[in-house]
């Protein structure tokens, strides 16, 4: 087992010494002598000290001891005890060189609290007085606080449930002495004894916030073609058929537009991607949304991260806009960013070019372009005449259409991406930018950029 | 020849021989006594005499308080008396108590020549004179570069011992039973002398424990104090989104047009993006201290501020306990009240001396009435509110 020490039982009694102390007794004159109390189990290597190792020292009276006389465990407060209860606190921000608390978020915290030992303990107060009036004096000064019972505090910290616990005046002994006295005069002790619960508590788990910032409902249909087969398949609730319906909720529902590296957050409308950003109806403030997720905002550590179709993901270190806080610029980790697809032999091309205003000539072999435009499109009709600059070394005519890949053998050119046939997901590298490009849906777009859908982004403070 | 008799009806020529050689004996083999002489109970404070509590017009025989039967406060003759003393020497043993150390077997039977004794008290030694015996000073205390600590020791009774008797039958002793002194109400004017360090210390300050006592104490409610300033539970450093309707954030942007940028309101401070929290989310048993959430600005006072801005902060001070509310836009709204207290025992007395100066004084329900220093003037008469209930509005003579 581990160490572990909270000094629980020396803070009850630090509190319950507390408790008993700053009372005074007033003599003749009117003046009032406070009296001490302390703890009442000394050692006698203190003791003596306290006596400045010399028997001519006098002791002082009054004075009030407190000690702990018994602890026992407390059976009728005993309740589940793996009951564990989970408390999600948010923390000021704190000024880093002035320790001092700021107005914004700071850290966020989940606490783990397992359910402590109930216990019950009783004090013992001794008070020593030197003669009868002392004693009413003190005596009714602590009486009247005990109506049957005084709250005890251990600490103020608002997670701890084990803090708070009342001290009740149980019983008293008015007098040590005997009456008559007899032949010597012993010290005379009133002694009152309080019983109060504790709990003494393990320590607890303190963990960072965990928040649900993304709710994912998906509904299912049952895979049997039959109904009679739906209700007598027992397995039908793991056996999962088509998708008929999915939906997530995060905070404020928002998609986010990635586009020049910059996202925007922007709010779900049935327009598709035809959205006025410069309009403030269509977007919101980071500021709204940086709060409710879990963590602190740190310009430049921050993460937005985008979910790729191969469930992997992109990642982008963020920092707001100083001029706009509707714009939170990305800082795109290119090792995450999707790899390049292998068109024959390679996964770049050497430029992104519109062939109608580019001269090739002469070409370098196995030069690759991404072509903006159609090269001969009236290529095979009557009255063709291909375009100078296009011609393979032969002097035949080669047509491609635009978003094509083509490449220069070092006798013809020849198409190695056909746009026209290709659905599948492509990913390329101009190297000359060195800026991906993705390929979906019938068009070139930067492979990150777009709008994303709001299941499919999300923040990492 | 008158018959052979060592007694005499009256105290006879033997009878001061043998006294005279008996005191000759104290003079020789005796040690100085110092005795501080008891006088008598110190009376009431003016006008709190009372049957129980009388004047005293007896001297060293009147009696304080004469329900309890006991001299509690005590007068002393500053002048100190010195005399032979005989006693034996004891070994002693310290005994460990909850209240610290204690001397056992220190009870000292000190017998006096008696006739001296009278001579020099004006009196015979009685219970309550406060003897020191100077060949006990401990030089080497822990604080004997000051001064030697004395050994003080209290009479507790007095008889005439039998060995105090000659052939004449007539005792020419007296005992004193002394045990040792404590630093008690009784003994104040004592050791509130001053000590002779020249440091402006008392003899209490010196001789006693209660200076440590006190010191250990008030460092133990420190500690307390340190893990519980004050009841309930400490919210401050936690921080609350405050959000709109719609569950986002809520920013004060340019958008709002319902603050008046031209009035300086602490809420509109350039370090705050977002706006108040409209709800306390910290809520528990003695969480409200007055204070906003996040650490907010506000204002305080006895009247709502004019023109306030929505999630201005404002704190009550009339109110009792102090109450903070919130603008909305369209009213104040409580927000929540400062119910948490010190769990010092503190009273007025306490925080104007040290350690406890500006202190918070405990005024829970139950502590208001205890602590509580206001009067009230009442028919242009001013009343102190805190009166004991047996004497509160009691009916006084017309006369």
């Amino acid at each position: 087992m581990n160490h572990f020490y909270d000094g629980q039982l020396r803070r009850y009694l630090t509190q319950f010494i507390r408790a008993m102390s700053n009372f005074a007794y007033k003599d003749a004159k009117g003046q009032l002598v406070q009296v001490p109390a302390r703890y009442g189990d000394m050692t006698r290597q203190v003791a003596q000290i306290l006596k400045k190792n010399s028997e001519n020292t006098l002791a002082s009276t009054p004075m009030i001891a407190c000690y702990i006389k018994d602890i026992q465990y407390d059976q009728t407060r005993l309740q589940d005890p793996t009951f564990v209860s989970t408390v999600n606190i948010r923390e000021r921000a704190e000024d880093p060189d002035t320790g001092e608390m700021l107005y914004t978020q700071g850290a966020g915290f989940s606490v783990e609290r397992i359910m402590p030992s109930p216990y019950l303990i009783t004090f013992a107060v001794d008070i020593w007085t030197s003669n009868t009036d002392q004693k009413m004096q003190l005596w009714e000064q602590l009486a009247v606080l005990f109506n049957p019972s005084l709250e005890l505090q251990t600490n103020n910290n608002f997670l701890d449930w084990t803090s708070l616990t009342v001290l009740t005046l149980e019983n008293m002994i008015w007098s040590s002495r005997q009456i008559p006295q007899g032949l010597d005069q012993d010290i005379d002790i009133l002694t009152m004894s309080f019983k109060s619960p504790i709990w003494i508590t393990p320590p607890a788990k303190v963990k960072k916030l965990g928040i649900i910032t993304k709710i994912i409902a998906n509904i299912y249909d049952v895979p049997l073609n039959n109904e009679e087969g739906k209700y007598n398949n027992i397995e039908s609730a793991y056996d999962f058929g088509d998708s008929i319906a999915r939906t997530v909720v995060t905070p404020g529902n928002f998609d986010l537009l990635v586009l020049d590296n910059v996202a925007t957050v922007i709010k779900r409308n049935n327009l598709g991607n035809n959205i006025d950003i410069s309009s403030p109806e269509n977007t919101v403030s980071w500021h709204n949304l940086l709060d409710l997720y879990p963590g602190q905002f740190r310009a430049g550590l921050s993460q937005i991260r985008l979910l790729k179709p191969n469930n992997a993901e992109i990642v982008a270190y963020i920092s707001l806009d100083p001029k706009d806080d509707t714009r939170m610029i990305l800082n795109i980790d290119q090792d995450t960013v999707p790899s390049n697809t292998i068109i024959n032999g390679r996964g770049t091309i050497d430029a992104i070019i519109n062939p109608e205003t580019f001269n090739p000539t002469p070409p370098t072999t196995g030069v690759t372009y991404l072509i903006l435009e159609d090269i001969n499109p009236q290529y095979g009709q009557e009255g063709f005449v291909g375009v100078e600059a296009w011609k393979n070394s032969d002097g035949s005519d080669f047509y491609a259409h635009a978003n094509d890949i083509i490449l220069w053998d070092g006798e013809y050119w020849s198409i190695v991406f056909d746009s026209t046939t290709t659905a599948d997901t492509t990913y390329i590298t101009n190297i000359y930018t060195g800026v991906q490009y993705k390929w979906q849906d019938g068009s070139w777009t930067k492979s990150y950029e777009g709008v994303y859908d709001q299941g499919i982004w999300r923040l990492i403070l | 020849m008158p018959r052979l008799s060592l007694y005499k009806p009256g105290k006879g020529a033997d009878f001061k021989f043998l006294d005279r050689t008996i005191n000759e004996q104290f003079q020789v083999g005796g040690t100085d006594v110092l005795i501080h002489k008891y006088l008598g109970p110190v009376n009431p404070e003016d006008g709190t005499a009372s049957p129980a509590l009388p004047v005293n017009s007896n001297g060293a025989f009147g009696i304080q308080d004469v329900l309890l039967m006991e001299n509690r406060d005590r007068h002393y003759d500053p002048d100190v008396y010195t005399t032979r003393g005989i006693y034996d020497m004891q070994d002693i043993d310290f005994n460990l108590s909850q209240f610290g150390m204690f001397l056992q077997n220190d009870t000292i039977n000190l017998m006096f020549h008696l006739k001296t004794n009278v001579e020099t008290l004006g009196r015979k030694i009685m219970s309550g004179d406060v003897i020191e015996l100077p060949h006990q000073k401990d030089e080497y205390a822990f604080d004997d570069a000051l001064v030697a600590l004395k050994r003080f020791y209290v009479v507790q009774d007095v008889r005439r011992p039998a060995k105090g008797y000659s052939a004449t039958w007539y005792p020419h002793l007296v005992l004193a039973k002394c045990v040792p002194l404590v630093d008690s109400q009784e003994f104040k004017e004592i050791l509130d002398a001053d000590s002779g360090a020249s440091d402006g210390s008392s003899l209490r300050d010196l001789m006693s424990t209660y200076k440590a006592n006190i010191e250990i104490n008030n460092q133990i409610v420190a500690q307390a104090e340190a893990d519980a300033p004050r009841s309930g539970y400490d919210v401050k450093g936690y921080y609350i989104i405050p959000t709109k309707e719609s569950g986002l954030v809520d920013v004060a942007d340019a958008s709002d047009t319902e603050d008046d940028a031209s009035i300086d309101k602490a809420v509109l401070d350039a370090s705050m993006v977002l706006r108040s929290p409209s709800r306390n989310l910290y809520v528990g048993y003695l969480t409200g201290e007055g204070i906003p959430p996040n650490g907010a600005p506000f204002s305080h006072g006895l009247e709502f501020t004019q023109r306030p801005v929505r999630g201005e902060f404002y704190l009550r001070t009339d109110y009792m306990p102090n109450r903070l509310f919130r603008y909305n836009g369209n009213n104040w709204i409580r927000f929540d009240d400062n119910v948490r207290m010190t769990l010092n025992n503190l009273g007025f007395d306490d925080v104007n001396t040290a350690p406890y100066i500006g202190k918070q004084v405990r005024e829970t329900q139950k502590t208001g009435f205890i602590n509580n220093n206001t009067t009230s003037t009442i028919n242009g008469k001013v009343v102190p509110q805190r009166q004991a209930l047996s004497k509160a509005l009691k009916p006084k003579a017309d006369n």
